[in-house]
């Protein structure tokens, strides 16, 4: 319970951080839709930043978290008996596909936003603050299932330590990544479609 | 395909029980089930039938077994470092069994040096903690046995700090006070038998602490010198016993070959415990391959004289365990449906029919030829040179098969190493066919057509095992009225004017089919309400078909992480660049290296991704349209050994 609740305090600190992020943020003014021109400048290139932190960080917290509490099971496991590391491996490295896939939304924000190219300043604030909520969906569902996740791992590593190979464990586990992917696949198709050039 | 197994029971002498045994375990055909008692032990003792008694036997080999390993692993900083590629060695039966003697030798002799060797530890400790008590006294100097009380004096030999001294001086205690080797001086109080209590008092309020010596003769500084010189002679001995270790190091080979042996003996041994015998006769009971009965008869023939052997099917309240048989090529992926559970051995064998699917979507997942390249030549040179066993050599062949299926689906919807097709080859370049990366809608959409298909496939292998068993009204009403709606839906979409009302009627056949015989196993109203029941497994089709939506992920997501490796390997380069001189090779060799390190971990964590989440597709989308898990593998007595491979 001790866990949970520091777990949960840790993601409320990270939406309240979010929150004022965008508040601060919001005080600039928001441009009425289907003005002649939007404004372009610093606070695009702002909140694209902010995406690739949200998109970076979130997951990576997670995955840091369910890599860690797996990795301390798997190594409890193979020093009773070292044949069955290769099993917990399996199992450690689940919960790190999240902070990846995190990665993969952060690499696209910087080449869509143009912070690789240079053409970032381009960016008008609306665009940039699209590029930050299509961060939102890997974030924030990529730490909390990474940290679920790694729940089901570490009861796998119980099964193997019991019964020798995981087994069915692995397919558990993999259940709780669904909802990372489906997140993904959303980021990927919101931050691939800001109408940057348009 | 699952062969079917037969029951096996034999009759035998014990006399032949030895020879029996051994030819068994080398041909590794029967699995041995323990023969349960059936009444009252004591009956059955009084009828003279008792357990085989091998408890001993087995002890013993389990004795023999833990030792070797004991000594295995109290020699493994010693042991010469096995090549990563390298294979087991070879040896035979015989070989490895008759090393178990001399392994045990080794292992005693280990047994014996360790022993020497904690032994000394425990003298050297010993040593240490009286030095540490007698060194500050190695200015006193009257022998420490003729420290003796007198009729009315006792002596007390102790520590103080010298500017306590003249407290003692003030207060009256006789002393002697020694040179000091510490910070605290040694003094020899005299207390008067007549003021004892008071003297004491005295001497503890002055921080005197007293030396129990009285176990040594002679000078201190004699008893120091000694003690010195024994540790000495015992660090030399300690430097040989550990020198002794190390060179039995070296006798690795023969205790692994004797661990091996005694594996294989220990694993006879637990056979032989799930006999029943009489005094002059033994039972055996067990399994065996159908296809393997008759070696099983010759085996027996040759090895046992008088007996009696009965081959039968099982009977129907009998689980005989599972053993499926595949050809060369599907045979490895048996490995992905043993991970949910081997068939039921009266179901039916999915790998051939898992397998096309296996190695699509494992493709699409990965989707990136280069790595498939690097998975195929990897797993190829592993099976070659490592010519693992069992599970991992499966796996190694699932990886092979899988890494040509990745280049393959690379080349279609992919990236190679992370790079576009177009920035490779130019726009002309008719690859990839599907871009995941330009195109995201035509390529989910296109998964999930595939999946779709692939649980078609799956219901139409339940029709058929469904029709086999005589159910036709499942085949019919409960799996075939949904293709014949999918079928109608498809035609709706395709067909054009009046012959569209064929479709939509096809639609109404297959809908009124489901409620109108979906609850039939109920009567009345039960039987509309579970009809309509049926209707709503319609969910289940849709979170199953969206389910591979995660092929696309997976596949965007390899390539996508190839190409920030890439980018971030420029960058490394385009940073070092301005290196004066050396800036061009640096940035190349930095570059290079990154490169190298990035992709492998690329490849192995997209490789474990696509494994198992491609897996999970099989398990939870496409068995769970028609197997039936639940079996139990074969396992027979064999030969299972660590670190020899058995010619």
């Amino acid at each position: 319970m001790k866990k949970i609740k520091k777990f949960a305090a840790v993601v409320i600190i990270a939406l309240l951080a979010l929150t004022v992020c965008g508040a601060v943020f919001a005080e600039e003014g928001v441009p009425t839709i289907g003005a002649a021109e939007a404004p372009k400048g610093p606070a695009g290139y702002v909140w694209a930043a902010i995406a690739v932190c949200v998109a970076m960080i979130l997951p990576g917290i997670g995955s840091a978290l369910g890599v860690g509490m797996a990795g301390r099971a798997a190594a409890g496991v193979s020093a009773e008996d070292p044949d069955k590391g290769g099993s917990c491996l399996v199992f450690e490295l689940l919960p790190a596909t999240q902070g990846l896939y995190g990665f993969v939304i952060a690499m696209f924000i910087l080449v869509f936003s143009g912070i690789l190219n240079g053409t970032v300043m381009q960016l008008s604030t609306e665009l940039g603050r699209s590029f930050f909520y299509a961060s939102l969906p890997i974030g924030v569902v990529g730490l909390v299932s990474a940290y679920f996740q790694s729940r089901v791992c570490c009861a796998g590593i119980g099964i193997v330590a019991k019964q020798g190979n995981g087994g069915m464990g692995i397919t558990f586990a993999i259940m709780v990544e669904l909802y990372a992917i489906l997140a993904l696949i959303i980021s990927i198709l919101m931050v691939v479609r800001v109408p940057v050039n348009a | 395909m699952i062969v079917p197994m037969k029951h096996i029971s034999l009759f035998a002498l014990k006399a032949d029980e030895r020879r029996l045994m051994k030819a068994l375990q080398n041909n590794g055909v029967v699995q041995i089930e323990r023969t349960e008692q059936e009444g009252p032990a004591s009956a059955l003792e009084a009828a003279g039938l008792f357990r085989s008694g091998c408890e001993g036997e087995l002890a013993e080999k389990n004795n023999t077994v833990q030792r070797i390993k004991a000594a295995l692993s109290r020699l493994a900083p010693y042991l010469p470092k096995a090549g990563l590629l390298e294979a087991p060695p070879e040896s035979s039966e015989e070989e490895l069994i008759g090393a178990v003697p001399g392994a045990l030798k080794i292992a005693e002799e280990l047994e014996g040096l360790q022993k020497e060797l904690n032994q000394i530890k425990n003298d050297k400790e010993k040593a240490s903690a009286q030095l540490k008590a007698l060194r500050p006294f190695g200015g006193v100097s009257i022998p420490l046995d003729e420290i003796r009380p007198t009729k009315t004096t006792g002596f007390v030999l102790g520590l103080i700090k010298p500017e306590k001294l003249s407290a003692l001086d003030e207060a009256g205690v006789v002393y002697e006070a020694y040179p000091a080797r510490g910070q605290k001086t040694p003094i020899l109080a005299a207390i008067p038998n007549a003021s004892r209590e008071e003297t004491l008092a005295c001497l503890h309020s002055a921080g005197f602490a007293e030396a129990s010596l009285a176990e040594y003769s002679g000078l201190a500084e004699d008893n120091i010198a000694m003690l010195e010189s024994g540790t000495a002679s015992l660090e030399l001995k300690n430097d040989e016993l550990s020198k002794a270790i190390a060179a039995l190091g070296e006798s690795a080979e023969e205790l692994k070959k004797g661990l091996d042996g005694a594996l294989i003996e220990q694993k006879r041994a637990e056979a032989r415990c799930e006999l029943f015998a009489t005094r002059e006769t033994f039972l055996l009971n067990g399994w065996v391959r159908s296809d393997e009965a008759e070696k099983l008869e010759t085996i027996v023939n040759e090895n046992a004289g008088v007996h009696y052997l009965e081959i039968r099917d099982p009977y129907d309240d009998e689980q005989p365990p599972t053993y499926c048989k595949n050809s060369k090529f599907f045979a490895p992926f048996e490995f992905i449906t043993n991970m949910y559970s081997p068939p039921d051995p009266r179901g039916y064998d999915p790998t051939v029919v898992m397998t096309p699917f296996y190695l699509l979507f494992f493709g699409l997942m990965m989707g990136d030829t280069g790595y498939g390249l690097v998975m195929s030549i990897g797993a190829a040179l592993f099976l070659k040179l490592k010519k693992p066993k069992k599970g991992t050599e499966q796996v190694a062949k699932i990886l092979f098969w899988g890494g040509l299926s990745t280049m393959v689906f690379g080349l279609l919807a992919g990236t190679c190493f992370g790079m576009n097709w177009y920035d490779l080859f130019g726009e002309s370049f008719p690859f990839p066919l599907i871009d995941p990366m330009k195109d995201q809608m035509t390529a989910i959409i296109a998964y999930c057509a595939l999946g779709f298909g692939q649980i078609i496939v799956g219901m139409i292998v339940s029709i058929v095992l469904h029709l086999k068993k005589g159910d036709w009204q499942t085949a019919l009403f409960d799996i075939g009225s949904w293709l014949i709606i999918f079928a109608g839906a498809g035609l709706a979409f395709l067909l054009k004017g009046s012959l569209r009302y064929i479709a939509f009627g096809m639609i109404v056949l297959g809908v009124a089919m489901l409620i109108g015989f979906g609850g039939r196993a109920k009567k009345g109203v039960g039987r509309v309400i579970g009809g309509f029941g049926k209707l709503y497994d319609i969910t289940g089709f849709l979170s199953d078909v969206l389910s591979y939506s995660r092929v696309f992920a997976l596949g965007l997501a390899t390539g996508a992480m190839g190409s920030a490796f890439n980018l971030v390997a420029g960058i490394a380069k385009d940073m070092l660049k301005g290196i004066p001189v050396v800036g061009g090779v640096v940035s190349f060799i930095v570059a290079a290296v990154l490169l190298v390190i990035l992709h492998v971990f690329c490849v192995a964590i997209n490789a474990l991704g696509a494994f198992i989440h491609c897996a999970r597709l099989q398990f939870i989308e496409y068995y769970n349209r028609f197997y039936t898990p639940g079996g139990k593998l074969f396992s027979p007595l064999g030969i299972d050994t660590k670190y020899n491979n058995v010619k």
